[in-house]
């Protein structure tokens, strides 16, 4: 029984039924930072995440 | 779950710090409306004027191109490609990927190859230069600057405008205020007016998140460099980004606020008189005839006749 959740190289497995907000909060990720993305579409901070979901995650802040 | 305000289904962007949630058709609706906005309000443009958008391949620039074109203005892309490698092929699959978007979209691009040009990459210029040993970003935002002016001047825009965000201009601030730069806050804004010899800039994208912009490019299907420049670790904007967003995080709306009180004070002058680009002394560049503050060579072309 997990989410797993994906940003660039780094794999994080979570219990499901959690939101994808407390999901970010446990891996200390700010939401402001990322994209939360499922099968291809944008997912917001409320969706529950079910048990065997990826949720890829897209760092949108760049530097230089 | 989290509704479309426009239409009531299910959304896919919120924006805390706009109180506003949005589905796929209208967010992409919302991004244009508003950059036209911010483009009138500003008086950034008008559609007879001919503009150059520098692009890097990244989401912010490549979206605002997206845009500008979607909007009906006259817009060429400018690609300078630095020669960055470094074992990723970072500056070549930037190209291709500004290629690939001009292609389909049918548009202008002009590549300008640093190397070729001045017979050295910007990791090279910046090995052989004081400016910058192992760091190259100096003396590559120098050149960027000096090959954008050069361009626009030689095929005769009008303006010149580049993928800058909120969080980019928000963390410039923040840098300028810590450091009490008046100079630098002085000129900071949506619009640098044009000087002798140079286009105006502008920055059409000054009010968006970043976060808002990477949702465009990716609800927009726009193919962009996920990766970063591999110089970019440990740059001090990132630094003064993660800061910034910490702060949003808790208060949200706290960056737009700290840039729009910030034009705002500007504005009424609490940095003296909101000139631009033309209020020092200048001369001409004997080596490129851009305009110089001291005279002599600019330090471009000090930079390559080295
Ligand atoms: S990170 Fe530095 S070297 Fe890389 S593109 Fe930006 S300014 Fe240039
Ligand atoms: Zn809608
Ligand atoms: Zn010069």
């Amino acid at each position: 029984m997990s989410v797993k959740l994906i940003l660039r190289e780094r794999e994080y497995e979570l219990r499901p039924g959690m939101t994808l907000l407390s999901c970010l909060q446990k891996l200390d990720i700010l939401p402001e930072t990322v994209l939360a993305t499922r099968d291809g579409e944008l997912i917001e901070e409320d969706e529950i995440l079910q048990d065997g979901q990826v949720i890829k995650l897209v760092a949108v802040i760049s530097g230089g | 779950m989290m509704k479309c305000r426009k239409c009531g289904e299910k959304a896919a962007v919120n924006m805390r710090q706009h109180k506003l949630a949005l589905c796929k058709q209208h967010y992409l609706e919302w991004v244009p409306e508003q950059a036209e906005r911010f483009i009138k309000k500003y008086r950034m443009f008008t559609p007879e004027e001919r503009i150059l958008v520098a692009v890097s391949g990244g989401k912010d620039s490549l979206s605002l191109w997206d845009i500008l074109i979607r909007l009906g203005y006259q817009a060429d892309g400018l690609y300078i490609s630095l020669g960055i490698d470094e074992g990723l092929g970072y500056s070549r699959q930037s190209q291709a990927l500004c290629e690939t978007f001009a292609a389909r979209h049918g548009l202008k691009l002009h590549v300008v190859d640093v190397a070729r040009e001045y017979g050295y990459t910007i990791p090279a210029l910046a090995e052989k230069s004081r400016r910058g040993q192992g760091k190259p970003c100096a003396v590559c935002g120098l050149t960027k600057r000096h090959e954008m002016n050069r361009i626009a001047r030689d095929w005769g825009y009008d303006v010149l405008a580049t993928g800058h965000n909120l969080d980019d201009e928000a963390a410039v601030l923040f840098g300028n205020t810590l450091a009490w730069a008046g100079d630098y806050l002085r000129r900071q804004g949506p619009v640098l007016p044009a000087g002798p010899g140079l286009a105006r800039k502008v920055k059409p994208l000054c009010r968006f998140y970043e976060r808002e912009m990477a949702a465009y490019a990716f609800l927009r299907g726009i193919e962009y460099i996920y990766d970063e420049c591999p110089f970019a670790q440990g740059a001090t904007s990132l630094y003064y980004k993660a800061i910034l967003n910490r702060m949003e995080n808790e208060r949200p709306g706290l960056k737009l606020t700290f840039y729009l009180n910030f034009l705002e004070a500007r504005q009424a002058g609490l940095f003296g008189p909101a000139s631009g680009a033309a209020d020092e002394e200048l001369h001409p560049c004997p080596g490129c005839g851009q305009p110089t503050s001291a005279p002599g060579l600019c330090s471009f072309c000090r930079l390559v006749q080295k």
